[in-house]
């Protein structure tokens, strides 16, 4: 589909695949603002590219390895202190299993 | 001039020599700068969190080790502004956002990033946390959750963004120093916009390690300081490699301070034409070929070169920064800190969107929809597979250009500091702002602002600051430093 077919429709899904609740009443706004955008993000069709690299990332010639050492890190009590909700052990959240 | 102004006229360099010599202690220091924030901050909103009994504490102890004769640091009793994107051990880390916030909370982390744990090694003090755009996704600091920060050269216009509270701590006078992070021009824009120094190191010179993360190709930390001197002292401490960020490289540092006095006789400098088309204010235009002219008058060689690509830098960068952004923020759900909005009866999902959208602002929203767009099925190759391709064309385009020039000079800005209000509906106006510091960020190459000679004054309008960015190849940060003391020293701001 072309950004044309950025329609509030398209954009309550990709806010699903976001995880984005956004508000039934912000989906125009949001649709007319990102197709404002992608209509000029599209000069780039313009430009040769045939046969050029892809850049994901400069500057790494081969990620560098440390020693495979264990170390301490974060305690598990500082690391569940500050979460909304836990049980002591670990991060409680809603049901996720569908049934 | 009282004591107090005394003290707040003095850079990095010069606090930190003063200190040592014991000609004033790190105490009367932090209290002075408490002072100055106590004055200024809430008119001008550089910081979201001031740390005062820390940075109380943390000058006793240095004035402390230095009645005992003990080695203080190259930075002991400086006190600096950190970006609060950067993590700081137990101390306010929001990133500009609701969503690291939880009943009135702010998320506090159990560590300190490299960069930050590198400046305490050097005694370097917290001042506080300074205000950002949400996210570093902004170039006004208007999409901070918090307030928007104003330029305290005229505080009816916006200091720039996104690292818009530390060039407020820094031209305010609050600080003599502050970490800022650039993804796209967010230390340089703000440096040009308030007229002080602003650092974009090369991408991977310094540890990512505890800064949250917004695109983490681009993403770097860098100093902000009141001189050229005070920028490269701090990018010397928070240089090198870091076994935390497997990016980092493992390059030496070389001291960077040390290059201020090299001078520029020699050096060639390239100016490309495509930062001097149309959208540049005559001005600022100005001011930078005055500013290039004091190097040719110290000796560089300048010439004219090309960066055709330059053109599609904007475009480029906002595919890539959307499309990293959409996968670095899902870490923000509501389950291990911050937000969450859990309505009753909710599941996970539905926690999950709902904390999302309760936490992140419109710009945080929209960027993160145009991400998930721009990797969706269908439109990978049309958009981000494209803009990688784009972005080697504007790697190779720099490449070609640092064999036959040392350095490149250019505006930073097309403009000087725009009102607040003035562009913030208006996004994609909004992201041409970042034309001319896109393309260096995108190339991975070390870039900064120094300032040059303002804007005139024009009614009620005062002498606004402009920036001259340099640019350097990969690792060529001492280049850079020489040439920005170079400009520094011709007195023209």
């Amino acid at each position: 589909m072309s950004d044309e077919e950025l329609t509030p429709e398209a954009v309550a899904r990709l806010a699903k695949l976001a995880r984005l609740s956004v508000p039934q009443a912000e989906l125009e706004t949001m649709a007319r603002e990102l197709r404002k955008i992608i209509g000029y993000v599209k000069a780039l069709q313009e430009v040769d590219t045939r046969g050029v690299e892809p850049t994901a990332h400069v500057l790494i010639p081969g990620l560098p390895l440390r020693p495979d050492e264990a170390a301490p890190g974060v305690e598990r009590g500082e690391a569940l202190a500050q979460a909304a909700r836990h049980d002591g052990e670990g991060f409680r959240v809603p049901g996720f299993v569908e049934g | 001039m009282t004591r107090m102004d005394e003290m707040a006229s003095w850079g990095i360099v010069e606090t930190a020599s003063r200190i040592a010599a014991g000609e004033v202690s790190a105490e009367e220091v932090a209290r002075a700068t408490l002072a100055r924030i106590e004055a200024s901050n809430e008119r001008l909103g550089a910081f979201v969190d001031v740390t005062a009994g820390e940075l109380l504490e943390g000058a006793r102890a240095v004035d402390q080790r230095r009645a005992r004769g003990e080695a203080a640091g190259k930075l002991a009793g400086v006190p600096l502004g950190i970006k609060d994107a950067l993590c700081t051990r137990g101390v306010t880390t929001t990133c500009g956002s609701k969503v690291l916030r939880h009943r009135g909370e702010p998320w506090r982390p159990p560590y300190d990033a490299t960069a930050v744990a590198r400046l305490k090694g050097e005694g370097a003090l917290l001042a506080g946390k300074c205000n950002m755009d949400e996210f570093a996704m902004g170039s006004s600091t208007e999409n901070s959750a918090y307030f928007p920060s104003k330029n305290p050269v005229d505080p009816s216009r916006t200091p720039g963004g996104s690292s818009g509270g530390s060039a407020v701590a820094v031209a305010g006078r609050m600080t003599p120093g502050a970490l800022g992070s650039d993804t796209g021009g967010s230390v340089r824009q703000p440096a040009a916009y308030t007229g002080c120094v602003g650092v974009k190191p090369t991408h991977g010179r310094v540890s990512r390690f505890g800064l949250v993360a917004y695109a983490s190709s681009l993403d770097v930390v860098g100093p902000m300081a009141s001189d050229v001197r005070g920028a490269a002292r701090l990018l010397d401490v928070i240089a090198g490699h870091d076994p935390r960020d497997s990016t980092s490289l493992e390059a030496p540092v070389p001291s960077h301070e040390e290059a201020c006095g090299r001078g520029v006789r020699g050096l060639r400098v390239g100016v490309p034409e495509e930062y001097f088309a149309a959208g540049l204010a005559p001005e600022v235009a100005a001011s930078v070929r005055e500013a290039i002219g004091a190097l040719e008058a110290q000796g560089a060689e300048v010439r004219p070169v090309q960066l055709p690509h330059t053109r599609h830098a904007v475009a480029t960068y906002y595919v890539l920064a959307t499309a990293e952004a959409s996968s670095n923020l899902s870490r923000f759900d509501g389950v291990r800190f911050g937000l969450r909005v859990e309505p009753p009866g909710a599941d996970l999902a539905s926690m999950y969107g709902a904390t999302r959208n309760e936490g992140f602002g419109p710009e945080v929203r929209r960027r993160i929809l145009l991400g998930t767009y721009v990797l969706s099925h269908g439109y990978y190759e049309a958009y981000y597979l494209k803009a990688q391709q784009v972005r080697t064309l504007i790697r190779r385009d720099f490449l070609e250009v640092f064999s036959s020039v040392d350095l490149v000079a250019t505006p930073t800005a097309p403009t000087a500091a725009f009102r607040l209000g003035e562009q913030i509906d208006d996004p994609l106006t909004m992201y041409l702002n970042d034309i001319y510091t896109l393309p260096a960020s995108l190339a991975g190459l070390p870039a900064l602002s120094v300032p040059v000679r303002p804007a005139p004054a024009a009614g009620a309008t005062p002498a606004l600051p402009v920036g001259l960015q340099l640019i350097g190849p990969a690792l060529g940060e001492p280049v850079l430093f020489a040439a920005a003391a170079a400009v520094e020293a011709a007195g023209l701001r």
